[in-house]
């Protein structure tokens, strides 16, 4: 097949990840053609996952604060709230989001194909219009960011009208009274508290115990404990053996014999990489499980010209390091070497409250140090900014090593979390102590505050370790009710 | 000038008549006898079916458009729009939604109008066909399919209230029309009668833009996604209604499929709906 145009790197996807790879490419002076399927640049991050879901968000978080504030300024919010004017904000945040990369994009020199990808070779990409017309691109390294989309279990009737993914629900043109969110992680999360917040009657069901089962159980419990006092309702350790719509309504029988019945129903079960149009079985790439893409620590497949990045080779599926993962991918196409692996990666959830962690779970830090690990604690009632803010139910967990001084984790439930948490990941990035939070200064009043006090008690469980050696048997006796 | 001979053709003369009832009059959109009676029917039996009342509400435009109209007026109004039938049915219930449906069959004109009635159910056909083939078009899109039925049941709300008011026209002036003339007035006039409706009836935003815009939806103020569905949707009823008059491959070549982003094999998926949709409609038809 003869190409019509040749390129130093073809990026498949102008998502996080995409974006950032062809953004390292074209600065480093290679010629960069970037394949996007969809009407414009971005990615689902931009038109259906990310920004979107944090606009509505951050609408629900306004009207609440709001209303809490309607009697202090006398005023009184429109009864006739839809969905429409929650999300009014999220043509123009888009419009302009969408504009600005395109801008960006085309600055810095990349040439944008509209279409679906496919290859023909390892080194060859067809793209397919959306008319139907097609062009060949020969590259000399291919990324493929061509993301995720939202799984459907082959058990439950997906219509979009009543029984949702986390795609269509952003286009729903009213708040229902009632919403069954099947799934417990990341996105069932921010959206059975976002739309709780909103007033709507939710239940999130799933097999866990718990939602969010990879966070420190302290800061889910302080989730679902904000999550039930706005009305939400978490059945856990049960699964959904039928799933119909019964002309009123979506009616769901579970495992235990409970049903339920809801105007509408979430279905967040996990997403899929988008690898089906990409004709991997033409170029022999390796795939895993759920058709994931297999890559090396440079994020290079099974062909050594072709890397992959972002959620189409599975988790974390986060924008942030996916942005990071396209950018060493191009990286190691240069020749450059990525000075260590991504070891550190902050995960952000964006329910309400926020929550957000960074380095050693307790438990990890527990089988890596021991049980002699030190935690510190700070709860936001304890902190003045969080008095003034009105965020009083959060709280912020350290960790440290047995002797109370290196920074193992750094764990936050309350809103601005996900912003808070950088204090914590530079800190452990820098082999800080926990006493930089004790000999420096941090603003006052402010929620960095928590790091101090969470320092402190760290520091006050230290200096108590220390100070009381006892016989051996007792020792041993205070160790264990010190335990946290 | 006096003494000149009146030079006013039948139709211009209907058409004048039907702009000042535009004008000045109140507009109805006539209610099939069928429905009327079926619902009737159905409020006054005491072990009626809510499903079943729902699914009436959604098959008729008149009765779907009246209870839109009748759920956000000062009477029933709870301080949240209706926005959607479905939102109608769980929030009104059966009372409520079956005052609102009678008061529509008896206040509403009753459709009576010797030879337009194979018009009226060609229309209210291909409003179904194109609320239905919304559904698909929305689904295929992974947006809300809720919303797009109804833009697509109502896109044509205007023509039924124009031909209902050529038929009274006509009756009352003497006049009768040939059937292109007819087609004519009823295409040229539709579209006003829609905008005015939507306005005066204070229809969800959604639908006044869908209902004034869908078929210059690059225009669209807003709901420029949702007005080329209901574009693309009732193309798409053409297709069902009138098989042999089109021509599906040059409605593959429309702009709007590009704009929808509709691949090729999307629009071929499409295509294959044809039968689901005619089974909806067939469901549906009273």
């Amino acid at each position: 097949m003869t190409p019509d145009e040749t390129f130093d790197l073809i990026v498949i996807g102008s998502g996080p990840g995409g974006q950032k790879a062809a953004d390292q490419a074209t600065k480093s002076g290679l010629k960069v053609a970037i394949v996007e399927r969809e009407r414009a640049v971005g990615g689902t991050c931009v038109h259906l996952g990310t920004i979107p879901s944090k606009t509505l968000r951050e609408a629900a978080l306004t009207i609440t604060t709001l209303k809490r504030n309607a009697d202090v300024f006398d005023f009184k919010l429109k009864d006739d709230m839809e969905v429409s004017t929650l999300m009014k904000r999220l043509d123009s945040v888009l419009q302009s989001y969408t504009s600005f990369i395109s801008s960006h994009i085309g600055s810095t020199g990349g040439k944008v194909f509209l279409g679906r990808a496919s290859f023909v070779d390892s080194h060859t990409v067809l793209v397919t219009s959306v008319k139907g017309t097609k062009t060949v691109l020969r590259g000399e390294n291919i990324v493929i960011a061509s993301g995720s989309r939202p799984r459907t279990p082959p058990e439950i009737p997906v219509d979009h009208e009543h029984i949702l993914d986390s795609d269509s629900i952003l286009s729903m043109i009213y708040l229902p009274r009632s919403l069954t969110v099947i799934g417990a992680g990341v996105i069932a999360s921010e959206y059975a508290s976002i739309f709780s917040l909103l007033g709507v009657e939710v239940t999130m069901i799933d097999r866990t115990p718990r939602p969010l089962m990879f966070m420190e159980p302290e800061l889910t419990a302080k989730f679902l404990d904000n999550f039930t006092r706005n009305g939400g309702n978490y059945i856990g350790n049960v699964k959904a053996t039928s799933v119909e719509w019964n002309g009123m309504q979506v009616r769901t029988v579970l495992d235990n014999g409970q049903e339920l019945l809801s105007d509408k129903m979430l279905v967040a079960q996990g997403r899929l990489a988008n690898v089906e149009p990409l004709n991997l079985g033409a170029i022999q790439l390796a795939q895993g499980r759920n058709n994931v893409i297999s890559v090396d620590e440079n994020y290079q497949t099974s062909v050594p010209n072709i890397y992959a990045v972002g959620d189409v080779i599975g988790p974390p599926s986060l924008a942030s390091v996916s942005m990071e993962q396209g950018r060493r991918a191009v990286h190691h196409i240069l020749g450059k070497d990525s000075h260590h692996a991504i070891e550190l990666v902050p995960i952000g959830i964006y329910s309400v409250p926020e929550l957000s962690s960074v380095g050693l779970s307790e438990e990890q830090a527990r089988e890596k140090y021991g049980d002699h690990i030190i935690i510190g604690r700070a709860n936001f009632e304890e902190v003045a900014r969080g008095q003034i803010a009105g965020i009083q139910d959060g709280m912020l967990k350290m960790i440290a090593d047995p002797q109370g001084k290196k920074l193992l984790g750094v764990h936050i439930v309350a809103e601005g979390a996900t912003d808070l948490v950088h204090v914590g990941e530079m800190a452990i990035l820098n082999g800080n102590d926990i006493d930089i939070f004790l000999e420096n200064i941090l603003n006052f009043p402010t929620l960095g505050e928590a790091y101090r006090i969470a320092a402190l008690d760290i520091a006050a469980k230290r200096s108590k370790r220390h100070s009381k050696r006892h016989q051996p048997r007792i020792q041993k006796l205070i160790d264990e009710a010190e335990l946290n | 000038m006096p003494n000149q001979p009146d030079t006013t053709s039948p139709v211009q003369t209907v058409a004048s008549a039907i702009v000042q009832g535009i004008k000045s009059g109140k507009l109805e959109l006539p209610v099939m006898p069928a429905v009327a009676s079926k619902i009737l029917a159905l409020t006054n039996d005491p072990n009626a079916d809510m499903a079943e009342l729902s699914k009436l509400i959604h098959s008729d435009q008149s009765i779907a458009s009246q209870t839109l109209r009748i759920a956000n007026s000062a009477g029933y109004a709870s301080g949240e729009p209706i926005v959607s039938l479905q939102q109608a049915v769980t929030r009104l219930g059966m009372k409520l939604l079956g005052e609102i449906a009678i008061a529509v069959s008896i206040q509403s004109d009753i459709f009576k109008a010797p030879g337009f009635e194979k018009q009226i159910r060609s229309l209210l056909r291909h409003a179904l066909a194109a609320g239905a083939y919304g559904r698909e078009i929305a689904r295929k899109r992974r947006r809300n399919v809720e919303g797009q039925f109804l833009c697509g049941l109502l896109h044509s709300v205007g023509r039924p209230i124009a031909l209902q008011l050529v038929a009274k026209v006509q009756d009352r002036l003497g006049i009768t029309l040939e059937d292109q003339e007819l087609k004519q007035i009823v295409a040229g006039l539709s579209p006003k009668v829609a905008t005015k409706v939507a306005i005066d009836w204070k229809l969800p935003k959604q639908l006044q833009i869908t209902t004034v815009y869908y078929n210059n939806y690059a225009a669209a103020p807003t709901f420029k996604d949702e007005c080329a569905a209901t574009y693309l949707s009732q193309r798409f009823a053409n297709w069902i209604v009138n098989p042999v008059g089109t021509n599906i491959i040059e409605l593959g070549r429309d702009p709007v499929v590009e704009y929808l982003n509709f691949y090729q094999d999307d629009f071929q998926e499409l295509l294959t709906k044809k039968e689901d949709v005619k089974a909806v409609v067939s469901a549906m038809e009273l």
